[in-house]
């Protein structure tokens, strides 16, 4: 009898703990055959060369972009390398490559976008405000509300950016580090943050 | 007794790692499956369904307009027609568990109107022949099943608006029933 209930208790253990640990690899562990731009990842929709690569392509759910559509970049660290964190604020901060439909948007980890009565989820090439003769955006994240633009992450528990470039010379060519932008840090809810 | 803890505790892991390398490697072939399958296609009369976060796991940007229409065995190769906006559009075929097989966008078929075939490449070829539609686009994939994803870039409200009015006027019908 003991045996027997041991012995489930080690089965669902070890289930769970292979599920759990599954999990968190597919969401967190990069490895290096995916294909990276400073803090960006490029989204590989047809990521066969890495399991771990297409089982995070299949958590996203498909409907990425495909090569005469343009590039897919997700990004959910921040400049410093740290996990970005729903409970923080951010700035993207940069240039965007030029002449390009571009579109940026802010969800949690698995894609959920966050609930605002603008239904503001992240901005455009068309409705970004840019600065300077490099044309650059500075679009602030997080729950207090900021000068200029802004995202509001009010209901989020993690925190995922995603830019996509629709062009397709970019998707035979990604663009460099320094034509994008970069995330970073302004300070944390000290309560949620820790 | 120490030898029996630890026998177990190999145990555990041993069905954690079986556990772990299944769950990785069945992942693609399950959870893509939810990206469009569970949306209802039913009384469309030859419209497109629009899908956002509401009806559908697929990660789609929300500054476009992002509607699907389906193609299967019976209805053998579709055939997508309207006269779209100014902005920005694209055309993705994909498979029945979500992976991209073509995308055409609007610098491809340069021009306002669509009017584009989707299907298996042999299925092309007797439509062309039987209907006659030689000068017609076309997108030719290796599957008979699947979804035609169309995006209409709607950042703004303008955009928004005339995306909306070219959606209304999308046909997906098939091909052969014309």
């Amino acid at each position: 009898m003991f045996s027997t209930i041991r012995f489930i208790v080690v089965t669902l253990a070890g289930v769970f703990l292979g599920l759990a640990s599954a999990w968190w690899a597919v969401g967190n562990l990069h490895f290096k055959g995916a294909q990276t731009i400073g803090q960006w990842s490029v989204v590989e929709d047809d990521a066969k060369a890495n399991p771990y690569e297409a089982a995070r392509a299949a958590r996203r759910g498909g409907g990425g972009l495909g090569p005469s559509e343009g590039i897919e970049l997700i990004t959910e660290t921040s400049a410093d390398n740290k996990p970005l964190q729903a409970a923080c604020a951010y700035l993207v901060t940069g240039p965007m490559p030029q002449g390009v439909l571009w579109t940026l948007t802010v969800s949690d980890r698995d894609g959920h976008l966050p609930a605002n009565p603008a239904r503001r989820f992240g901005f455009t090439s068309l409705d970004a405000m840019t600065f300077g003769p490099a044309r650059q955006v500075r679009i602030s994240i997080g729950r207090e509300v900021r000068p200029g633009d802004f995202v509001a992450t009010t209901d989020l528990s993690s925190l995922r950016l995603t830019l996509r470039l629709y062009s397709p010379t970019l998707a035979a060519r990604a663009p460099s580090r320094d034509q994008l932008p970069s995330v970073t840090p302004l300070g944390c809810e000290q309560k949620d943050a820790s | 007794m120490i030898d029996t803890g630890l026998r177990w505790l190999a145990a555990t892991l041993c069905i954690a790692g079986l556990t772990h390398i299944a769950a990785v490697l069945l992942a693609p072939s399950h959870s893509r499956d939810l990206a469009f399958t569970g949306v209802d296609f039913g009384g469309t009369d030859g419209k497109l369904v629009l899908v956002d976060n509401s009806n559908t796991s697929a990660d789609l940007d929300p500054a476009f307009l992002n509607a699907v229409c389906r193609f299967d065995d019976e209805t053998g190769p579709v055939r997508l027609t309207g006269i779209m906006p100014g902005t920005y559009w694209s055309v993705a075929a994909m498979s029945e568990d979500g992976r991209i097989l073509s995308t055409l966008s609007r610098e491809d078929l340069r021009g306002a109107d669509i009017d584009l075939l989707v299907g298996r490449t042999a299925a092309l070829d007797a439509v062309r022949q039987s209907v006659g539609l030689d000068s017609v686009e076309t997108m030719s994939l290796p599957v008979s099943r699947g979804f035609v994803l169309l995006r209409l870039f709607a950042g703004s409200l303008d955009d928004r608006g005339l995306a909306e009015g070219a959606f209304e006027d999308l046909q997906c019908r098939p091909a052969l029933s014309e």
